[in-house]
């Protein structure tokens, strides 16, 4: 082959790439051929092996976490109000993060996040006098009175205001997704949708849990920080290990289809853990935590 | 410039202005390619779709400060998920590993997509053998499917470097493959 075979080769790739035969490329140089061919067949071969397809459902859950990343980032700029979004699933619609259920009607984004929030508490108020609100605590995703307990968690979580607070309702956030989880798998026939939902949610809890982790010691030096954070994020750490542990539990008796998804919110969670231990690290090097 | 390159730059000004529309037509554009690139490199699914994410992630963060000189944005992407792709694979040693079968069933049809996952693995572990310059020009130019002018951006060499490391790449794949074939016919 001559001098430039490397040359060669690459015009031999772009034209396999636009759709060329590899044996017409052979023609194009009867000199190289022998020694091309291997090389082409490499080539063709470490392309179609390397170049695996991004599954649909990875690119959809991708496509969630990061565009609700971005609305998260957004929000305070839109209201001048920092409110946690801790439904990511709602990406669309920035406006309705806390109220999944409200999702498929776009034309309610108009309204600002505190008509929501204030329509919201009369709802439950509402629906709390009339016992809907307690039958809606046992429901799991899917159920017909699930949107009433995210509106209620929603609310909540509006009040929450202080750093620790957050960390606290995050927190049990992801304790009564784990309760949905071991519900739904351990109803007669597992339901895969609603423990796949509770999953996702639980992944966005966690990951608002880490942004205001973040938040917090972005604003204030670790030896600033006061001691009910530090407590918050230790209480938050010890809930976290149960949850990993029942959903290890819960994992094995699923079937095999439903178990990427406990990987991933498992993972969330060593992801929460590493975030909350270097956190409470860095706080106890700097003496705040022994106040 | 190019049509294609002024068409990015308008996209990455206005998602710099906040515009959600922009910054999601840039992550779809580049997406697919940053999350092959980090299963070459870290062979788990699951863990190229967590640090894909990072990468966006980090992107977001830093895309205020992004000043497109003239390098291409899937080159400033790339570097991140390198970069990431390190701090990862620093941290993964501490992990527990999912089983294999877990990381099957991220895939819908599982007879088909099982004999990708084999092939697939079969040459990640051949690339093993070769030079990190060579495994990052294979994996970039047929994983990440990025061209020669792409590729010499993010390794900071010269396109014509480029292509005669990708040679000398293919012709070491080869070199193994032939030699994995001998043994599995001794065998």
């Amino acid at each position: 082959m001559n001098a430039n075979r490397h040359e060669i080769v690459e015009e031999c790739l772009e034209l396999l790439r636009l759709g060329t035969s590899l044996e017409e490329c052979l023609t194009r140089y009867p000199d190289d051929a022998e020694e091309l061919e291997p090389i082409l067949r490499t080539a063709v071969s470490a392309r179609s092996d390397l170049a695996l397809d991004l599954p649909p459902a990875t690119r959809a859950r991708l496509r969630d976490r990061v565009m609700s990343e971005w609305d998260r980032r957004q929000e305070p700029k839109r209201w001048n109000m920092r409110i946690p979004s801790p439904f990511p699933s709602l990406a669309p619609f920035p406006s309705l993060a806390p109220f999944p259920s409200l999702a498929p009607f776009p034309s309610l984004a108009l309204f600002p996040r505190w008509a929501f929030v204030a329509a919201s508490l009369v709802l439950v108020l509402v629906l709390g006098g009339l016992g809907t609100n307690s039958a809606a605590a046992n429901t799991i995703p899917g159920d017909f009175l699930y949107p009433v307990k995210e509106v209620r968690e929603a609310t909540q979580l509006w009040f929450a205001r202080s750093p620790e607070a957050q960390v606290e309702m995050y927190t049990s956030l992801v304790k009564a997704r784990v309760d949905e989880v071991k519900k739904a798998a351990d109803r007669e026939q597992a339901d895969l949708d609603a423990i796949s939902g509770a999953l996702a949610r639980m992944e966005g809890h966690l990951s608002a849990l880490n942004a205001v982790v973040e938040d917090k010691l972005t604003d204030s030096a670790p030896e600033e920080v006061d001691l009910g954070f530090v407590e918050a994020l230790q209480k938050s750490k010890s809930e976290q290990d149960t949850a990993g542990s029942l959903l290890e539990r819960a994992r094995d008796e699923v079937p095999m289809d439903a178990r990427t998804d406990f990987s991933n919110a498992l993972k969330a969670i060593d992801s929460a853990q590493e975030r909350v231990n270097s956190a409470s690290e860095s706080i106890r090097r700097s003496g705040s935590g022994d106040r | 410039m190019s049509i294609e390159s002024q068409f990015e730059e308008a996209l990455i000004l206005s998602a710099q202005r906040g515009d959600r529309d922009a910054f999601a037509q840039l992550y779809e554009a580049n997406v697919e390619r940053v999350y092959r690139y980090l299963l070459v490199r870290l062979t788990e699914p699951a863990d190229a779709e967590d640090v894909t994410t990072e990468v966006f992630m980090q992107a977001m963060k830093s895309l205020p400060s992004y000043k497109s000189t003239g390098t291409p944005l899937v080159a400033w992407l790339f570097r991140i998920a390198h970069n990431q792709a390190i701090n990862f694979m620093k941290k993964r040693s501490r992990r527990k590993e999912a089983p294999l079968l877990e990381t099957a069933a991220a895939y819908e049809s599982p007879e088909d997509r099982v004999l990708e996952q084999v092939r697939f693995g079969e040459a990640v572990q051949a690339m093993g053998a070769l030079t990190d310059f060579q495994r990052q020009v294979l994996n970039l130019r047929f994983a990440a499917d990025l061209s020669i002018a792409e590729v010499a951006i993010i390794m900071k060499h010269k396109e014509g470097a480029v292509k005669a490391l990708q040679f000398s790449a293919l012709r070491a794949l080869l070199r193994v493959w032939g030699q994995q074939e001998g043994v599995s016919h001794e065998c």
